[in-house]
């Protein structure tokens, strides 16, 4: 009775291991995109004790029985974990590109499960019991593998919980700079060539195309950086970033064909222009970890990861850790199956809190720069102009129709942000900014990704205005809060 | 002494410095996965090591003393 106890809580810790590979691999090598917590590794804990004990009450019961359901269970327990292991692993395996580029044929994608299953079927058909005793040697092959994810848990506890919000008391008296507010609005991915038609913004935007007659369309502004990585360093930093890295744990900046870490905290950044114009600074945005970049230079700080999952907030849920791993999964068919889903949570979640971010009261102390990046029309997408409707693959980004639904929806939450403004009596007065980090990378009808839309709508602005001199959208928003301070020091005389 | 050799084995060997064939950050926990499913085949080889030896023994035309040991209990 010992041993079956033993090798059951073996194998049952073993099995919960083996699903969160992926969370272990990442944690041993993209930390920075988990922006990871404390509580998560408390959560990651949690999960992991609840589901080796519901493994080992499981396998206490079925692993000494010979007979075909106990094999049938086990298969049905172990297959999640190893799915999950297979997952991480095909992730991990330095020629991945090759494996996804072969598995987007059809035949193979559909094939390689359906011999996998026909074989797994005829041997439990024919040989029920080398079938089980197979199945258990293979869960005790893999069994070790565990030690493997317990060692990246127990490197990745001792690295302590990336800076993920803050906010900072207005002091008594502000220093009074005349500015107005700014609210910068950064859609990741929110293409030119969608948005505009022959220099117009199309008629499926409406939102936007209110927004538009009374705004600056600058026509011919060129993207900060090629993908998010680099283009929003450029846009904090104010200057066009040549590369970008995450090494260590560490945002790296290649420049000179050397790596340096990235500073976005120099006096010639973003941040600094706009605290040295007197604004209250505030950044809410997903992917990159902001408030440990900007720490001394903005006031109030919001950043999620892309990758980290948190449904219910800052409240513990041991749900989380297993719905990360799912994200963590490859997106290909049959990992997609599961991923899909836990991803689509998680955008929906990432949008409703980055949006609450914008729409927070802008306080009566010093004018407010705030910019906020958003995670649509990015994929995985998930919303329409009705909202929240996950397809079955929201992850599908050819042909571009669910990106066009994305944007749709985009649209809809520009004007329900700018509506919650009027309904304060504050639109007029402040500066609104809609922008893109990059525009659409995988074809349809973008002609350039590098070719950003950038409105901008001044303080007492009625009037639309183009302007087509080509500029850079790194430069662009740092003059629009110089611009800001321009037109809220002009209001104030006129008043 | 084969499983404990490979447990010392996959704690100190484990961390490979990223190699310029590999992309830093690919791989990672690849090599000490690698190196515990070793150890796992050792668990295995152990239960099925009866196996082993009378099929051997059967090639060589001698009889089995002992049953298959496949069929014990975890």
């Amino acid at each position: 009775m010992a041993r079956r106890t033993l090798v059951s809580l073996w194998l049952g810790f073993a099995l919960a291991a083996l699903f969160f590979y992926p969370l272990a691999a990442a944690l041993a090598s993209n930390l920075y995109y988990l922006q990871w917590q404390t509580a998560d590794m408390a959560e990651a804990v949690a999960a992991w004790l609840v589901l080796a004990l519901v493994f080992a009450g499981i396998l206490f019961v079925v692993w000494p029985r010979p007979t075909r359901s106990a094999a049938a269970i086990l298969v049905l327990v172990a297959a999640l974990p190893l799915a999950s292991l297979a997952a991480g692993v095909a992730r991990e395996l330095p020629y991945d590109d090759v494996m996804r580029a072969a598995w987007e044929h059809r035949l193979l994608r559909l094939a390689v499960p359906a011999i996998l299953a026909a074989a797994f079927a005829l041997a439990f058909l024919l040989r029920p019991e080398a079938f089980g005793r197979w199945i258990r040697r293979s869960l005790v092959l893999v069994s070790p593998v565990s030690l493997v994810v317990a060692g990246a848990f127990v490197t990745a506890a001792p690295q302590g919980s990336t800076l993920v919000a803050f906010e900072r008391a207005e002091p008594a008296a502000g220093p009074g700079s005349g500015c107005s507010p700014v609210l910068a609005l950064l859609f990741d991915e929110l293409s030119f060539s969608y948005v505009y038609t022959g220099g117009a913004i199309a008629p499926e935007f409406p939102s936007l195309r209110r927004f538009g007659a009374s705004a600056t369309h600058y026509l011919t502004v060129s993207a900060p950086g090629r993908e998010t990585l680099s283009a929003v360093p450029s846009l904090l930093a104010a200057r066009r970033v040549e590369g970008m890295r995450v090494e260590n744990d560490r945002l790296m900046e290649v420049a000179d064909g050397t790596l340096r870490p990235f500073d976005a905290a120099t006096r010639d950044g973003l941040f600094a222009a706009a605290r040295d114009r007197g604004f209250r600074s505030e950044m809410g945005g997903y992917y990159l970890a902001y408030c440990e970049l900007l720490a001394g230079l903005v006031d109030a700080c919001r950043s999620r990861s892309f990758y980290n999952v948190n449904v219910r907030g800052d409240r513990f849920s041991p749900l989380d850790p297993v719905l990360t791993t799912l994200v963590l999964w490859p997106r290909q068919f049959p990992f997609g199956l599961l991923k899909n889903r836990a991803f689509a949570i998680h955008q929906r979640d990432l949008v409703e809190e980055l949006s609450a971010f914008a729409r927070r009261p802008f306080g009566g102390g010093r004018p407010v720069f705030r910019l906020v990046h958003f995670s649509v029309p990015h994929l995985p997408f998930v919303f329409d102009a009705g909202g929240y409707d996950p397809p079955l693959n929201p992850l599908q980004t050819s042909p571009d129709a669910p990106y066009v639904r994305q944007l749709r929806y985009v649209d809809r939450m520009i004007g329900e942000l700018l509506e919650d403004l009027r309904r304060q009596g504050l639109y007029d007065d402040t500066t609104v900014v809609v922008l893109a980090d990059h525009g659409y990378r995988f074809g349809g009808r973008e002609r350039d990704p590098l070719h950003i839309p950038f409105l901008v709508k001044t303080a007492g602005q009625q009037a639309r205005a183009e302007i087509v001199a080509p500029r850079a959208g790194e430069a662009l928003l740092k003059d629009v809060i110089a611009e800001a301070c321009a037109s809220g020091q002009a209001i104030a005389s006129a008043q | 002494m084969f499983i404990p050799c490979l447990t010392i084995a996959v704690f100190l060997l484990g961390e490979l410095p990223a190699s310029a064939y590999v992309d830093p950050g690919t791989g990672s926990l690849l090599y000490q996965t690698a190196l515990t499913v070793v150890l796992g085949l050792g668990l295995v080889f152990r239960r099925v090591r009866g196996s082993v030896v009378d099929f051997v023994k059967r090639l060589g035309g001698r009889q089995s003393s002992s049953g298959s040991v496949d069929t014990q209990q975890h």
